[in-house]
């Protein structure tokens, strides 16, 4: 086991460096000589060159190459043009907001849909289960920026029962300070339960649109990865000695648990960078309206920042899906 | 015993049920299709179809809500929302084709050379592996407005974007195909790679990529969308479907809900009659194979 972590450790270092390696490949690809950007419209030339020489923009590939890699190292991950801030800084102080969100609504999507699921997998006839699959199918469809407009339509405009959509907390409140940045672990460990009232109201209409888009592939993967198991001569032969469908279910269910491990981690890493429009809609204060902003504002470093993060953030979830399958699964770790 | 315990474990009988199941055509399907086939209709005709023109300012008549003259009211400018919606497709739909056609030949072409010839196409396939780590979106939006938001530059953007998934399932076929018989014996009788990649290898790995085709405009068009919602793709006053819904928000709060539902109402169904098809012609092909 520890020789596999280990292995795949050694993979992910080589991948994070492949990874810095085209971020800064894609810096240097686009158009437009970003001093220009951080100077500003009525910088002198002279300006312009000293921040120039200061990114060692001046100098070759390599160096500069080099240089960027200590840096990030070091955390110096550049300036952000609209916040004036170390981009590291920033990033640290808006990715719990996105992780909160989106960490709640994957579990409220896998708690719902790998049991149905998982049932619809056995009950491949009952009305419920064909009205679930046409569901699978359409979700995925639904624009996730439309559905949290249509929710905030409904429940604030019409019904008046959710915050308007501006934030995590209500206006009048202060969040606490330090901690995990996850408001509702923080206001627990604080005792303020009007807090943790509010973050909860808050994260209502957000949360329900993602868990409405990300369900159906929830669904279905757990439904396909069942079936196939069912399928499977070795759930005929416990057919036939006579095991109940109960015990044979689970049984199977052990064997589907890859896949969907797999599904988690792919859909985790995959809703931090795509839970950027359901945060613009709900002006949510994370990673992904920082990201937003930052391209408005031809933000170089920041946009390098935020998908620097997001991928080597990706990475991390893969490493551990992979590690977990391998615990689970023996012939993973020898082979 | 199927029936009994209601597991349908049964391989032979599960088989030939499924098979029947995917070989028909739902009426859902069909469906699908006419949605679809009426958004490329769009795409093509939707200005002669569409009452009004698609950037038209009706001045006074600002946030109508739906009446006869138009039936999805009008947005904050004035403009009819039901004409934007219909000519819309010229955008989100061409851009999903044209976007989904690049990411295939250039996807298709790296993929078959790095599968069947090697060399340094394999680093490209190395290196496109690696960008599925990349936020697609973030990325895409970073991209455009650093190029430019002009539509050539979004179709080039939201192509390039999708094109790794191409390459990757050329390289699997092009590996595949490589140790079957019909391509070593058209090696040994002196065919140039370059006719064999062109005649032989090409036609046999179309299979899979043909199953993605339609996914691929779907999700092609929900990029292009979201890109336009946030500002980072086309701009208003172009009829898009993403940016009307974003310009629609804007009343949102106040109860003037008609000029973003409606435009989000076309967007969804474009992007699942898309899907749906591409659903229904892998389970054809599938179970053909």
């Amino acid at each position: 086991m520890l020789i596999y972590v280990g292995r795949r450790l050694a993979v992910i270092a080589v991948q994070a460096l492949v990874i810095t390696t085209v971020v800064f490949g894609l810096l240097r690809l686009l158009p437009g000589d970003p001093s220009y950007y951080l100077a500003g419209p009525q910088a002198s030339q002279a300006q312009v060159d000293a921040i120039r020489a200061s990114l060692r923009l001046d100098q070759p590939i390599p160096v500069q190459y080099a240089a960027y890699l200590g840096n990030l190292v070091q955390g110096d991950w550049g300036r952000s043009i609209r916040t004036t801030n170390n981009v590291l800084e920033d990033i640290n102080h808006r990715l719990p907001a996105t992780l909160e969100l989106i960490t709640i609504s994957l579990i409220l999507g896998l708690v719902t849909m790998v049991p149905l699921g998982v049932w619809s997998s056995m009950h491949q006839s009952h009305p419920a289960a064909r009205v679930a699959a046409y569901w699978g199918r359409l979700s995925g469809s639904l624009p996730d920026f439309w559905v949290g407009i249509l929710l905030v339509l409904v429940f604030y405009t019409a019904l008046g029962i959710a915050p308007a959509p501006v934030g995590r907390l209500d206006i009048s409140q202060v969040p606490p300070s330090g901690g995990t940045g996850f408001l509702v672990v923080d206001s627990v460990l604080s005792g303020r339960w009007d807090v943790l009232l509010s973050a909860i109201d808050h994260l209502l209409l957000p949360v329900a649109t993602l868990a409405v888009v990300y369900s159906g592939m929830f669904y279905r993967q757990t439904r396909r990865a069942m079936e196939r198991e069912l399928e499977t001569t070795r759930v005929l032969f416990a057919e036939a000695c006579g095991l109940s469908q109960r015990e044979i279910a689970l049984r199977s269910l052990r064997n589907s648990v890859a896949p969907v491990l797999a599904l988690i981690g792919n859909s985790y890493a995959f809703m931090l960078g795509g839970a950027v429009l359901v945060e613009t809609v709900f002006t949510w204060g994370g990673l992904g309206q920082y990201a937003v902003a930052a391209v408005q504002s031809s933000d170089y470093f920041a946009i390098s920042g935020v998908v620097l993060v997001t991928a080597l953030f990706t990475l991390l979830v893969y490493f551990f899906v992979d590690v977990l399958n391998a615990y689970l699964d023996p012939r993973i770790r020898t082979s | 015993m199927t029936a009994a315990n209601g597991l349908r474990s049964l391989p032979g009988r599960l088989k030939r049920g499924s098979a029947r199941a995917a070989m028909s055509t739902s009426w859902s399907d069909r469906v699908a299709m006419a949605i679809a086939l009426l958004m490329v209709f769009l795409a093509l005709f939707g200005g002669a179809v569409a009452p009004h023109g698609g950037e038209q300012i009706f001045s006074g008549k600002e946030l109508q809500p739906p009446s006869s003259d138009h039936w999805f009211g009008t947005d904050q400018n004035g403009m009819d929302v039901f004409s934007r919606a219909v000519v819309a497709p010229r955008y989100d739909v061409s851009i999903g084709l044209v976007g989904t056609a690049i990411a295939v030949v250039t996807g298709v072409v790296i993929g078959l050379v790095a599968g069947y010839l090697g060399g340094i196409a394999i680093l490209l396939i190395r290196t496109s592996d690696m960008f599925q780590a990349f936020p697609v979106l973030i990325l895409a939006m970073a991209v455009v407005a650093f190029l430019g938001q002009s539509i050539v530059n979004i179709i080039l953007v939201v192509g390039f974007i999708n094109a790794p998934l191409y390459a990757r399932i050329a390289y699997t076929q092009a590996i595949r195909l490589r140790k079957r018989e019909f391509i070593q014996s058209a090696v040994v009788s002196g065919l140039s790679p370059s006719r064999i990649l062109w005649r032989h290898i090409l036609p046999n790995s179309l299979g899979p990529v043909v199953v993605q085709l339609s996914v691929t405009v779907g999700w092609t068009i929900l990029l292009t969308a979201g890109l336009s919602f946030v500002g980072a793709g086309l701009r208003p006053p172009t009829p898009e479907w993403g940016s009307m819904i974003a310009v629609g928000a804007n009343n949102m709060v106040t109860g003037q809900w008609w000029a973003a539902v409606f435009p989000g109402l076309f967007l969804a169904m474009a992007i699942y009659s898309f899907a749906a098809v591409g659903d229904y012609v892998s389970r054809r092909l599938t179970v053909a194979a």
